[in-house]
């Protein structure tokens, strides 16, 4: 029998600044489960468990395994690691995106995610439509949005655009509105997947100008990136994940020496 | 239990907070409809009033009804038939449609299929006053003081349309195969409920068993006898649809608590 890992608890609140894995586990499903197979269902219905028989690993991918760390506020962190080892993945789960299967988790903060930042867009909408539903998707008053929607259309910088529909764009320009939106708010947990190259070179000038702006004025700075170049200018403390463990956690300069030199 | 009930106020609290963004989603969806159409939301009232037209057309000969008759009754029923099809059609779609959200922002994932629901509202408002012009036009005597009676039965056709909605979303985003075998259900149930069959055939003795069971049986005498009978409602199919109510409120909850963190696993 697999040992029972500790029933997972979450703690959240927007007061404070700090970030506590304690033994964290993140389960990823795969095969019938998310394939929603009515005979797996079925047999599950009738008492069938997968565990008996020692299946149950390929039901699940374990993509968190035991992590345990603290992240106060000032700190300005990196995640490395190869792809597929987890980097991603603790992001999303301090977001709250994803639900841990043991362990516990402590996250106080207002959060700010900038992953998949074209997600989310309706394409039949236009984008001043769109910068509304996202302000409102990130918890914004309509009226807090109907304050800065004149800031954010002037930083997107797509002209008249601006309000035709969003499918209408060019991959340039859904970059620009997607960035603008999601950068417009400050939070107090900046949570960074791969840092985008946004737009032409005066539009990347500019976001570059916004990203640093939210890196200082940020609590914490959580990255995920393979640019070694920029966790080494950005952050103060890097996280190396390998299979879902931690297997380096110190200055950055050391873990990312120690990373390289096992990469080879 | 007070642990259970603090979690359930601040979940509905979460739920309230983003109150803007679910009414300005359901919004979007239906100007995402009728984007590019020249009746644009016309078609709301203009496609259950030509069905109606077509139905009766054919079926006044069968029922042995007068045209204003009959083209009322079926009328009436497509208004509230529509809202319970789309809980269950719009419902389904709703978690699905929303992955761009779900992997994005924790939001209360009761919001999704309360968002279709709010949808299913405007366009049953928009339905309904189409009705009450028609009506009004071809049978004026049907006003009466009794039209009152619509409030109680909004308030017990949305906590019937809820539930569906939210169980609709739960099941189609597990099981795939849901959203392709609901239409058949529906299908049945069209034909098994006085949709646009008359009443009276529902009372027969091989159909009365169902008909006192049958939901759909309920909360269309609430809406046609208060609204073109000129009679009051009956108390029994508040009682009858009250029960419904609360078994799926009590089905819906039990999924999303199982569920709720679970979704966004499923995309």
């Amino acid at each position: 029998m697999r040992p029972m890992s500790p029933e997972p608890s979450e703690k959240r609140g927007e007061q404070g600044c700090l970030i506590r894995f304690d033994n964290v586990v993140l389960r990823y499903p795969v095969g019938p489960f998310v394939k929603g197979s009515i005979k797996s269902n079925l047999f599950r219905m009738f008492g069938h468990r997968p565990i008996e028989d020692g299946r149950e690993e390929r039901n699940y991918v374990t993509a968190l395994d035991r992590v345990s760390l603290t992240i106060n506020r000032g700190e300005r962190i990196g995640i490395i690691g190869r792809n597929g080892a987890g980097k991603s993945t603790t992001l999303l789960t301090i977001a709250g995106i994803y639900p841990i299967a043991g362990g516990t988790l402590t996250v106080e903060g207002r959060i700010q995610g900038l992953f998949n930042i074209g997600l989310g867009f309706e394409p039949d909408a236009t984008g001043r439509e769109n910068i509304l539903y996202r302000g409102l998707a990130m918890g914004c008053m309509p009226d807090e949005i109907a304050a800065r929607i004149d800031d954010i259309v002037a930083f997107a910088d797509i002209g008249a655009f601006i309000d035709l529909p969003v499918r209408t764009y060019s991959s340039g320009m859904y970059v620009r509105l997607a960035f603008s939106i999601s950068t417009y708010m400050q939070g107090d947990i900046l949570l960074i997947d791969e840092v985008f190259g946004a737009g032409d070179a005066a539009f990347q000038k500019r976001a570059r100008a916004r990203m640093q702006n939210l890196l200082t004025n940020a609590g914490i700075v959580v990255m995920v990136s393979h640019d070694m170049t920029m966790i080494r200018e950005t952050c103060t403390r890097a996280l190396w994940l390998e299979h879902g463990q931690l297997k380096a956690d110190g200055d950055a300069e050391t873990v990312i020496g120690q990373y390289l030199a096992a990469a080879g | 239990m007070s642990y259970a009930l603090a979690q359930a106020g601040l979940y509905a609290k979460r739920l309230f907070r983003y109150r803007h963004f679910w009414v300005h989603l359901a919004l979007s969806d239906l100007r995402a409809r009728f984007r590019r159409s020249y009746f644009g939301i016309l078609w709301l009232a203009l496609q259950p009033l030509l069905l109606t037209l077509i139905m009766a057309a054919v079926f006044v000969f069968i029922f042995k009804q007068t045209f204003a008759d009959y083209s009322v009754y079926i009328f009436s029923g497509m208004v509230a038939w529509d809202f319970v099809t789309g809980c269950f059609l719009i419902g389904a779609m709703s978690f699905v449609g929303a992955e761009s959200y779900v992997r994005q922002v924790r939001l209360p994932m009761m919001g999704y299929p309360i968002k279709a629901m709010l949808y299913c509202c405007v366009v049953f408002s928009l339905e309904l006053t189409g009705f009450v012009i028609y009506a009004l036009l071809v049978k004026p005597e049907i006003f009466s003081w009794r039209w009152i009676y619509l409030i109680p039965f909004f308030a017990a056709l949305f906590a019937f349309g809820a539930p569906v909605a939210i169980i609709s979303a739960v099941t189609n985003i597990k099981f795939r195969d849901y959203q392709q075998s609901i239409g058949i259900g529906l299908q049945m149930l069209w034909y098994l409920s006085p949709v646009f069959i008359m009443r009276s055939v529902f009372d027969h003795p091989g159909l009365k068993a169902w008909t006192d069971i049958n939901p759909i049986a309920a909360l269309m005498d609430l809406l046609r006898l208060p609204l073109i009978e000129g009679a009051d409602p009956i108390v029994g199919d508040y009682a009858l649809v009250a029960v419904w109510a609360m078994g799926l409120w009590a089905a819906a909850l039990f999924m999303l608590v199982r569920n709720e963190r679970k979704i966004v696993f499923y995309y």
